[in-house]
């Protein structure tokens, strides 16, 4: 199977070759294309652990070749876009379509990466992906579509919390096939759409988790019920998971309705209800209610300025245990059509248990965030950015009454300030600064246990105009974590090509990425990569 | 009413908060009144109707606008208006025929100007609109806030545009959210920056996945993660939706990017301590566990198990070593751990 599949990417991967290459050639049929080609050699200085800066995962010391921003276009309309980016041996990531619009298309996409948990890179994760998607337009009203995509895994996970010696590994090796295939009927008035996806993870480490999953969505949307602003939207959703060893179930039916009407004077008014029942046939949870009710208002006023109010009512109950939560959200905006423009939302959820003792017990959350941004056509932009969460959680008594210490009560609060600034001038290039500041606090009454950082990191990059045919590029991030954490890491690139003629450019690259936690001895990584490439500007 | 609000000072202190969510609901339905009185005294905000047959047609506009129509070319907006007799220019740019009379820019609709509510309404007469909401019922970005041309452009010049984007997704969606962006250089992330994965793989606001509220599949997450989603005979509650206990993946993942391992929100075992308390014969008992190993050590299927309600690796046997002693003794006999 697992080969049989790889023959169809292979297969498919080169059709799209073919159509490309064969389009290319003819030139009569021809009308505009164009794009990037690059050949690359990358070289690599490492030293520490390769686990702590995944920020490398997917370097390759070696060739690579990368297609960029490719599109052609025939005279008839159709169209194919291309963009692979550094392949090499070990690493890929290829999207290809052809399509012609109103007609019909084929997206291929192919990515193939590691992820590294041991300090010396032995055994890493290594993740292969393989998506693809087609539709076609069978007449002006109605499509017809379908996909296939396949995620292949194998490696081994160590420490999943790191610098504590849980000295064990975990082996993954799985394939996980899904396909799917629909139709959807649209005109001015509405659209329905059905949908058949079925889903089979293979699983060769751990066969009992084999299983296969069918899923079916219908979903209809009206414009104008009755009434010329009235939208309405709903969908069911059957979904059945089942284990191929045993008889387990877990079986989901889903539906869920939403209206939308837009009332005079720039109000709009958003009503949702979902109704969820989920069957397990294991017996743990063996029937779950879920109930949504929200409803939103929104008013702006000339387009200049608006206010957003909403309200949500959510019922969980699984026969021994029900709990409600209600959220409101409150949020407004203003904008300036040329250069300012602000945001702020609040937003609140308070969750009660009602019947039964759940082990989280009651819960209130809020999030909050703000944003203010001026900017300029002329020179770029400035913003400020806040968000912050805080969650509190309080179990229920009975659940406290059997520990020896009882209170479990937790708090996790987080905050974050952005600040950015994109400057441009044709004169002399591109800044662009973002500085960020973060600070987040765990606390557990129960375990007496508080964890927390404050980070400050700032990113920068400095594009000047071309210089003498000279394109330089410079950019970097430092980052330095404190409290409880004490983590220092900064990387550094600096990119130089030179316009050889109007179609070539050859440059080089250099990369610095430095890894320091200074807690743990062994946590460190230096990394130095250079690239050398050659790159031709196609025009067709 | 909570269960805790009829027991002794912990029903004090919940009796105030539900009296302080009445005052704001109150607040909420007040403010809703007023809003939707000022709603029914003005008049309906103008929008485009698509008619039979045009006002007026698209090769009248080219005769000035010449350099329109190749922005068009290889758009689906170029052959609607080449197939169908009643959509035009004149569809979108609404005051056409004033417009040839004296051609102005003042009396002819420039579909940017409009507001964003405006705008949505426009591109309505043919798009269903993206009437999806977020996981918790809302979405600021239909909701006026923003409008379809503030990411889309139908005039676009660049014909490598998907979905007629005005900026590379990621850009696009990083030029408003930039706190965001940072978190991708994290130590443990998503390779959103190397184009691995995209914004819209997982906030897919445009509905493939309104499911995803109350989901016994992982939501989204399960797209990619397959093999942490359930059936399991024996579920952890934290990592499914539809449960009255847990939000799902998100309880202890941060998506973007963190400082811990698989994009745990805390270090260790803080993870596991959002919701449980360290069972206190672990710190007592046997040299202690709970301070020399982590939980994971031992609860190794935390996403589920097939084989133990506590979620015990399968082999414990095999590698308890340190503490082998727990098992050997009558109080934690092999059998009831498994493998």
């Amino acid at each position: 199977m697992k080969y049989a599949v790889k023959r169809i990417i292979i297969l498919a991967l080169s059709t799209a070759l073919f159509l490309m290459l064969s389009g290319v050639s003819n030139s009569l049929l021809a009308q505009t294309g164009g794009g990037t080609v690059k050949l690359g050699y990358v070289l690599t200085d490492e030293e520490g652990s390769r686990a702590v800066n995944q920020k490398t995962f997917d370097l390759y010391e070696g060739l690579g070749i990368s297609v960029n921003d490719f599109s052609y276009f025939w005279a008839n309309g159709l169209g194919l876009r291309a963009d692979i980016t550094n392949a090499t041996l070990k690493n890929r990531n290829e999207t290809v379509s052809l399509f012609k619009p109103g007609a019909f298309s084929l997206n291929v996409h192919h990515d193939r990466n590691q992820r590294i948990y041991s300090a010396n890179a032995s055994d890493p994760v290594r993740r292969e992906s393989f998506r693809s998607s087609a539709s076609v337009n069978a007449s002006r009203n109605a499509e017809l579509f379908g996909g296939f995509s396949l995620t292949d895994r194998v490696g081994v996970f160590t420490d999943v919390f790191q610098s504590r010696a849980d000295t064990t590994s975990y082996r993954v090796d799985y394939q996980n096939t899904t396909y799917n295939i629909g139709a959807r009927a649209f005109d001015h008035h509405g659209e329905l759409r059905v949908e058949y996806r079925n889903s089979k993870l293979s699983d060769n480490a751990r066969s009992a988790a084999d299983r296969t999953t069918d899923n079916f969505n219908i979903r209809a949307g009206v414009r104008r019920f009755g009434w010329d602003r009235l939208t309405l939207s709903s969908g069911y959703t059957y979904r059945r998971a089942k284990l191929d060893v045993g008889a387990q179930e877990l079986e989901t039916k889903l539906g869920w309705a939403i209206a939308r009407a837009s009332l005079p004077n720039r109000v709009s008014a958003t009503y949702k209800f979902t109704f969820g029942r989920t069957n397990n046939s294991s017996g743990q949870f063996a029937e779950t209610d879920n109930v949504v009710n929200a409803l939103t208002l929104a008013k702006s006023w000339r387009g200049r300025y608006g206010l957003r109010l909403g309200y949500e009512n959510r019922i969980s109950d699984d026969l021994s245990e029900r709990t409600t939560s209600n959220g409101i959200i409150i949020g407004g905006w203003l904008r300036d059509k040329k250069h300012f423009s602000a945001n702020g939302e609040f937003f609140l959820r308070d969750k009660n248990v009602n019947n039964g003792a759940t082990q989280t017990g009651d819960l209130t959350a809020y999030r909050q965030k703000v944003t203010v941004k001026y900017r300029d056509k002329g020179w770029g932009d400035v913003s400020m950015r806040w968000s912050g969460k805080t969650t509190n959680r309080d179990p229920a008594l009975s659940i406290r009454d059997t520990l020896t210490n009882p209170n479990i009560e937790t708090r996790v609060n987080y905050n974050v300030i952005t600040t950015t600034a994109n400057l441009k001038s044709k004169k002399y290039g591109s800044v662009s600064v973002t500085y960020s500041y973060y600070v987040g606090k765990f606390q557990n009454n129960s375990a007496e246990d508080t964890y927390e950082f404050s980070d400050n990191v700032i990113r920068a990059r400095v594009k000047p105009v071309t210089f003498d045919k000279l394109n330089l590029s410079l950019g970097g991030s430092y980052q330095r974590s404190r409290r409880n954490q004490n983590i220092e890491r900064f990387n550094l690139e600096l990119e130089a090509a030179y316009e050889v003629t109007s179609d070539y450019s050859a440059g080089f690259k250099y990369t610095a990425q430095n890894f320091d936690d200074f807690l743990f001895a062994d946590q460190f990584y230096t990394g130095n990569i250079f690239e050398l490439y050659l790159k031709k500007n196609i025009q067709l | 009413m909570s269960k805790n609000s009829i027991l002794g000072q912990q029903g004090i202190v919940d009796q105030g908060r539900e009296a302080w969510l009445r005052w704001i609901l109150g607040a909420l339905a007040i403010v809703v009144v007023f809003a939707m009185a000022l709603g029914f005294i003005g008049g309906y905000p103008a929008l485009a109707n698509l008619s039979d047959s045009p006002e007026v047609e698209s090769s009248v506009c080219a005769d000035c606008h010449e350099e329109s129509a190749p922005s068009l070319k290889h758009t689906a907006h170029a052959d609607a208006i080449a197939d169908l007799g009643g959509l035009s220019c004149s569809s979108c740019h609404m005051g056409a025929t004033n417009h040839v009379e004296d051609p102005s820019a003042e009396n002819i609709t420039n579909p940017t100007n409009l507001d964003p509510a405006n705008q949505t309404a426009l591109c309505s007469n043919c798009h269903m609109p993206h009437t999806e909401l977020d996981g918790r019922g809302f979405n600021a970005h239909i909701d006026g806030e923003l409008g379809c041309l503030d990411c889309h452009s139908v005039h676009s010049s660049d014909v490598n545009a998907k979905k007629l984007l005005i900026a590379p997704e990621k850009e696009l969606c990083l030029s408003c959210h930039s706190d965001i962006e940072l978190e991708f250089d994290r130590r443990s992330r998503h390779p959103v920056s190397e184009g691995n994965t995209l914004c819209l793989s997982c906030h897919d606001f445009t509905g493939a996945d309104i499911g995803g509220v109350i989901s016994s599949s992982g939501g989204v997450c399960g797209n990619c993660h397959a093999e942490h989603t359930g059936p399991f005979p024996y579920e952890h509650e934290a990592t499914v939706t539809y449960t009255t206990e847990g939000d799902g993946c998100l309880e202890c993942h941060n998506p973007h990017g963190s400082e811990s391992n698989f994009l745990l929100k805390e270090r260790s075992d803080d993870v596991c301590l959002q919701c449980h308390v360290k069972p206190p014969k672990h710190e007592t008992e046997h040299g202690g566990i709970a301070n020399n190993r982590t939980c994971v050590t031992c609860h190794s299927d935390i996403h589920g198990s097939f084989t133990d309600k506590h979620f015990l690796r399968p082999n414990l046997q095999s590698v308890v070593g340190y503490f082998r002693d727990c098992f050997e003794a009558t109080c934690h006999p092999l059998d009831e751990i498994g493998g």
